[in-house]
């Protein structure tokens, strides 16, 4: 008896990971094919800029101390500066904005090649780079849906819709 | 001659960006966007990055995480030992300006202790944005930049 | 006229030099060792719900191991301090040259083979291929590291506990086909292959050869959760892809056995005009087939342990090779008309 459970363990398996290497695989092609993320995702932060009064809570809320308030010349008061090096994206500054000036968007492509690129002056972080421009190669996004209640994450039954 | 010369360079930076071994120095909790990344879904292979064990044989170093002051000597231990020519990618707030533990006396950035070639932001970086950084060493290497 | 000579020296020996450098020689062996492992990268990722080697090349990343081999070329070689450095850059193309050997004592045809090795082949494979646990021995040792000289040693131990019960196991063979020349036996299985007479030796052989060649689950000296990596530990830069490439080699010639042993070799029916041609197919498809099993392994099984795979090749396979070979030689003393009736001597 104990034989047939040892060779069943060696052979079950065996089987399993075979029907695996000749099945579909679950991999999203990442340049060219993109998950696209569940709303409320916090991603890159960026600001509106007529919107902003300069008061700084922000500023001050932000437990990294990654926001630091610029003064701007031509303008009455200053803006936040976000150094995304050092944000944790937890988007506490974003929830305590009072004019709702700043928002997240689900693009986290944010590498660079030097630091101080990472540093987002108020221009910048005004004009915020579309996903599109970063990705030049993308060519469809993926959705993940909830179906009868449960969330369909299978690649096999995936929506795919044009940008 | 001179043909030649371009044609060899240009082959060893094809090899050299179709073929980027990492090896990971892992200190923090974005390790698990690593297992991510080298799992199914986002599957680095595609690119030929394949981790391997031994720093002798990394081209790439990934600094993931918080490094403490007594990690750095090591960093820069590992750092030596690898054979030219290395690239170095800071992942994670942590490892590019300390983080959430900015004011903490014991935190070292990673630039401060070698060369960084890629600065991947996030806490923890997706599989998408480390993807992205890796795409960008490709880049980085096919034109022959240093950075 | 030296000219001549030459060109009259190689007309001679053309088929020998047709078999040393194209098949089943030195350009056999390397493209071997090349598709082995792209089609281990893609067939583990595929196993695994990946997909593997992708962007380099325009077909399912073919150009990936030219690449890694093209990368490895411009890497830096280091040299650890305190060591010979001499014998630290000759090993690794030692290790390939030696355990490339034995492939010369495979027969591919009944007359496509490097050196028939007057009626004892078998024993000199054995001989030839236990070459390259010394060459890894002394690549460990020389490293000056000591993941290096632990996994050399693992190596040591593994090797020579695996290669007693696949001996025996082989013994069998040779007692049933009468001979130790290869030939012979694959000559005896053209009725039915050795592998149901000798179930037991061809468990027993099939075990011991994954040992040999370091497929998981015996991948100890290279355990990469508890020794860097082995013995390859302090090899960069293109000693490394060399060393890599040493993975392949003695899976090549353990698998080329295995299929001569009991699979029946290049036996098989006549599907190309050519006898040769036909018996190379069968060999290569035999092999090919094996390989396909053996490779995914890989991410079927854990790792055994060190002492987990000594008991399991000294406490169990050993006796279970002499009991297979008791059990053929008393087969073959007193009931010799029970191998005719398989077609065996
Ligand atoms: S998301 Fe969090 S860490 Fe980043 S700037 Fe806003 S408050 Fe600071
Ligand atoms: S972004 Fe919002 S919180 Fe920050 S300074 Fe402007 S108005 Fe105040
Ligand atoms: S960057 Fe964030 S996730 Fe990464 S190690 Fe630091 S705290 Fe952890």
């Amino acid at each position: 008896m104990s034989v047939i459970r040892f060779l069943r363990g060696i052979i079950k398996p065996y089987i399993i990971v075979f029907k695996h290497a000749i099945s579909k695989p679950h991999t999203i092609k990442y340049p060219y094919e993109r998950l696209m993320f569940s709303d409320g995702y916090r991603g890159r932060i960026s600001l509106r800029f007529e919107k902003c009064i300069g008061c700084g809570l922000c500023s001050r809320t932000c437990p990294n101390r990654a926001i630091e308030m610029v003064e701007i010349e031509g303008e009455k008061h200053s803006f936040p500066q976000i150094n995304f090096g050092r944000c944790s994206f937890c988007c506490l500054c974003v929830d305590v904005c009072p004019r709702g000036a700043l928002f997240s968007d689900e693009v986290v492509e944010l590498s660079v090649i030097k630091r101080d690129d990472l540093i987002y002056h108020p221009y910048k972080l005004s004009n915020p780079q579309p996903l599109e421009s970063i990705l030049k190669d993308l060519k469809k996004t993926i959705t993940v849906q909830i179906e009868d209640g449960r969330l369909s994450y299978t690649l096999l039954r995936r929506r795919e819709e044009n940008v | 001659m001179t043909f030649i010369f371009r044609l060899t360079d240009k082959m060893l930076r094809w090899g050299f960006k179709s073929s980027i071994w990492p090896a990971h120095f892992v200190n923090g909790c974005c390790s698990p966007e690593l297992m991510q990344l080298a799992g199914p879904r986002y599957d680095m292979e595609r690119f030929g990055v394949l981790p391997l064990p031994s720093i002798r044989h990394a081209d790439a170093l990934f600094i993931v995480g918080v490094i403490s002051r007594k990690m750095a000597d090591r960093i820069r231990m590992l750092y030596e030992q690898m054979p030219d020519p290395k690239f170095v990618v800071a992942v994670g707030s942590c490892a590019i300006s300390g983080g959430p533990f900015y004011d903490s006396p014991f935190i070292v950035k990673a630039e401060d202790i070698v060369p960084v070639d890629v600065f991947i932001p996030g806490c923890p970086p997706r599989p998408e944005a480390w993807l992205q950084g890796i795409l960008m060493l490709r880049e980085m290497i096919w034109q022959g930049r240093k950075g | 006229m030296l000219i001549d000579e030459i060109l009259g020296w190689i007309k001679l020996n053309l088929k020998d030099l047709i078999q040393i450098v194209l098949f089943p020689g030195i350009a056999f062996i390397l493209i071997f060792a090349v598709a082995a492992t792209w089609f281990e990268r893609k067939y583990l990722a595929h196993s695994m719900l990946r997909i593997g080697p992708l962007h380099t090349g325009r077909v399912a990343g073919w150009l990936q191991i030219i690449a890694d081999f093209i990368k490895l070329t411009g890497k830096e070689v280091i040299t650890p301090r305190n060591v010979n450095v001499f014998l630290f850059n000759l090993l690794p193309v030692l290790s390939v040259c030696t355990s490339a050997i034995a492939v010369a004592f495979i027969p591919f045809s009944s007359d496509w083979i490097i050196y028939e090795g007057n009626g004892i082949s078998l024993l000199l494979f054995f001989a030839a291929a236990s070459l390259t646990p010394y060459i890894t021995l002394m690549l460990g040792w020389i490293s000056n590291n000591k993941y290096s000289i632990i996994g050399a040693m693992r190596v040591s131990y593994v090797y020579i506990s695996a290669e007693i019960p696949a001996f025996l196991a082989a013994m069998g063979v040779a007692i049933m086909a009468g001979s130790f020349s290869l030939i012979d036996i694959v000559e005896a299985q053209s009725r039915i292959p050795f592998l149901i007479p000798q179930i037991l030796g061809f468990i027993v052989f099939f075990i011991a050869f994954l040992a040999e060649v370091e497929r998981v689950p015996f991948d100890i000296p290279v355990a990469e959760q508890e020794i860097v990596a082995g013995w390859r530990t302090e090899y960069s830069g293109i000693n490394f892809g060399v060393t890599m490439m040493m993975d392949y080699i003695p899976l090549c010639t353990w698998t080329l056995l295995f299929v001569t042993l009991y699979l029946g070799g290049y036996q098989g029916p006549l599907i190309f005009a050519s006898q040769t041609l036909s018996n190379f197919f069968w060999i290569l498809l035999k092999f090919s087939l094996v390989i396909v099993v053996i490779l995914l392994f890989r991410s079927v099984f854990p790792r055994l342990r060190m002492d987990q795979t000594l008991r399991l090749t000294w406490k169990y396979l050993t006796p279970a090779a002499f009991l297979n070979l008791i059990i053929t030689a008393i087969i073959a003393y007193y009931y010799p008309d029970l191998f005719g009736l398989i077609g065996a001597s």
